[in-house]
């Protein structure tokens, strides 16, 4: 357990704050309701692509080859953890303000 | 200038040196109240991430105006960027500093070669050859520069130094051949000498191993001796200590022997000022480590000259550095140290080990070539024999490993042995085995040493502590606690000086051992009574906790 895993921790809750400004910021300003929703989307939508991703990586398909857990050169599970975050932060804000 | 007495106040150009300073001395006064409440940088650190979370959704969860969580979100998601980022800088600093460490003691290591040199050339410098007493006295009055008659001649003549030289030589070889016939002298009777069967001379007629002997014990060094199982190592060592006591009376030989076998007691007994055993096999890995660290700070707390015998290195360093690397690796720099400035402090090392491969010593081939080798083979396990042959640790004849083998068969007592001196291998002569058990018959030679003679410090510290008829050492259980941890107790105790104050739960956290095998305050309570009512200690107060060390121990 070294300083580096609490600063990851750190620099990953960035996402968090950055999906519950965003919806605060929406609540002020509703014009930014259409940019929440269509974050929404693309959040749903990195889901669905990696839950095929992963479907295809276990049923060993050729382009799973490809398309591997190695996303965009970023690790799949560190950019999950992202999205994710955005997405709590912006719900649960959603949810104590709404 | 302006008539706003604020504006003059803080003059119109904000980058005046007067602004600078006012800055700094804030920002100084900022940072060291800062450094007040938050001691370290992680300190800092967490509590910026703490603080930036909290900022972040507290005001949120309780539900204030929109437009301040926002505020505190933002201020909050900036305070946990710049403690991540800080976090991240702490870490890249302990990588760097554990990685300069790391540096700094290769560096100390090429440090140690320079240090050897320079001693090396004081030496020299300041008693030319005088120091080196293995030379032939013919040459060392021809060198020495002490009495005043050779300070008359000049150092420079060559012929008289090369006269002395031949004069030397000459005698050397007479007394070689004397010797070739005579068994080493001390506590071995004529009987026992070494027969001159010209079947033992050895593929070097020139050397007997006999006086090989008498010349390593003569001009002592740090070595490794190695040997197959049953070898001789023991018979040898013990043989070349007699040896070494005869040349070197005032040496400190201390004894650190693994093995525990009553058996081979007879080895050490007579010739060791200090002997310290361990039965290997049945203790624990961090008692055998705890015994070994005891044991190393009491050889280094000896002045003047001193000998280690390290016995069973083979086992005992796996041990080791599997169970306490750090310590571990402190030894090994220790013995650079005395490979290197051992020989003028005269501090020596005769490691004794099965195998001389180096990663099984825990150490590099530079390092284990560091000691001088010695290796012994028998033929009576050719396997292993051809083993330890087939590794680099020692050089083999031209031959062959046959011829070392031949020299075993032609050896009286089947074995061949390599040494640093005359870089050869021969066939080693009948040694008196001191231990009184023969390995190789399995039968007691003349009669069994008694057990209560085995060189064993927790014995020892048994019938010191004991009030009652003793009992088996290893059996005891007393005051609550194993001989093990009695001894432990003991060995804290007895590193303190005579007068020193200290506490019960200080022995306690300085000994690891007793951590580790859960030993408490309490658990100790009636071993310090017991020793205070000896005499040993002396309570402070009544509550029994500090006390003064009276020695005896």
């Amino acid at each position: 357990m070294s300083h580096r895993i609490v600063s990851k921790f750190g620099y990953y809750s960035l996402a968090g704050f950055a999906g519950s400004a965003l919806v605060q910021l929406a609540v002020i300003w509703p014009q930014t309701w259409i940019a929440v929703g269509a974050l929404g989307v693309l959040a749903l939508l990195y889901f669905a692509f990696l839950l095929v991703c992963m479907q295809g990586v276990l049923r060993g398909a050729r382009w799973a080859g490809v398309l591997n857990f190695n996303l965009l050169g970023v690790d799949a599970i560190e950019s999950t953890a992202i999205v994710l975050l955005f997405v709590v932060g912006g719900l649960w804000t959603c949810l104590q303000i709404l | 200038m302006s008539a706003n007495p604020l504006v003059r106040l803080f003059d119109v150009d904000f980058n005046s040196d007067r602004n600078r300073a006012i800055l700094r001395f804030l920002f100084g006064k900022a940072g060291s109240a800062i450094a007040r409440v938050f001691p370290t940088r992680a300190a800092v650190c967490y509590s910026g991430l703490v603080t930036g979370l909290a900022l972040a959704f507290v005001p949120i969860a309780k539900e204030a105006p929109v437009r301040f969580t926002l505020t505190t979100t933002l201020i909050g998601a900036g305070l946990v960027a710049v403690s991540a980022h800080e976090l991240d800088e702490l870490q890249d600093d302990i990588d760097e500093e554990k990685t300069q460490r790391d540096r700094d003691r290769q560096l100390r290591l090429f440090a140690d070669t320079e240090a050897k040199n320079r001693v090396a050339e004081t030496n020299l410098l300041r008693h030319g050859y005088e120091l080196d007493k293995s030379l032939p006295p013919e040459l060392q009055q021809a060198i020495s520069p002490a009495s005043p008659e050779t300070e008359t001649v000049s150092p420079s003549d060559r012929a008289a130094f090369d006269a002395a030289i031949s004069a030397a030589q000459t005698s050397q070889r007479q007394t070689q051949s004397n010797h070739s016939a005579q068994q080493q002298k001390g506590d071995r009777t004529p009987e026992e000498t070494t027969a001159t069967d010209p079947l033992l001379v050895s593929a070097r007629p020139s050397t007997n191993f006999t006086t090989t002997m008498e010349q390593i014990a003569q001009r002592l060094v740090s070595m490794t001796v190695v040997g197959v199982p049953g070898a001789g190592k023991g018979m040898f060592v013990s043989n070349l200590l007699r040896l070494a006591r005869q040349h070197h009376p005032q040496l400190h030989i201390f004894v650190m022997e693994g093995k525990g076998d009553a058996k081979e007691a007879g080895y050490w007994q007579g010739v060791a000022d200090d002997i310290r055993s361990i039965q290997g096999l049945d203790a624990s890995p961090v008692s055998i480590v705890a015994w070994i660290n005891g044991c190393l700070e009491d050889f280094k707390a000896i002045s003047g000259s001193k000998l280690l015998i390290f016995d069973e290195v083979t086992y005992l360093y796996k041990v080791w550095q599997t169970t306490e690397k750090e310590s571990f690796e402190d030894y090994i720099q220790y013995k650079i140290g005395l490979s290197s400035m051992g020989d003028s402090l005269q501090n020596y090392i005769w490691e004794i080990g099965q195998v001389s491969n180096a990663k099984d010593l825990g150490v590099t081939a530079g390092i284990r070539s560091l000691f001088k080798p010695i290796a012994i083979v028998s033929n009576h396990d050719r396997r292993a024999a051809n083993a330890l042959l087939g590794t680099k640790f020692v050089p083999l004849p031209e031959e062959g490993k046959k011829a070392v083998m031949q020299m075993c068969d032609r050896s009286p007592c089947g074995r061949a042995v390599y040494d640093y001196v005359n870089d050869c291998w021969q066939p080693m002569p009948q040694l008196e085995n001191l231990s009184g058990f023969d390995r190789d018959t399995r039968s007691f030679a003349e009669q069994e040493p008694p057990a209560s003679k085995q060189p064993d410090v927790r014995a020892d510290l048994e019938r010191l502590l004991s009030v009652e008829t003793p009992e088996p050492a290893r059996k005891v259980t007393r005051f609550g606690l194993t001989v093990e941890q009695i001894g432990e107790v003991q060995q804290r105790l007895s590193g303190l000086q005579p007068g020193a104050i200290s506490s019960v739960k200080r022995i306690r956290e300085n000994s690891r051992l007793l951590r580790e095998q859960g030993i408490t305050q309490a658990n100790l309570a009636e071993l310090f009574d017991y020793l205070a009512v000896t005499g040993a200690i002396e309570w402070l107060a009544s509550d029994q906790r500090d006390f003064r060390y009276l020695g005896g121990l």
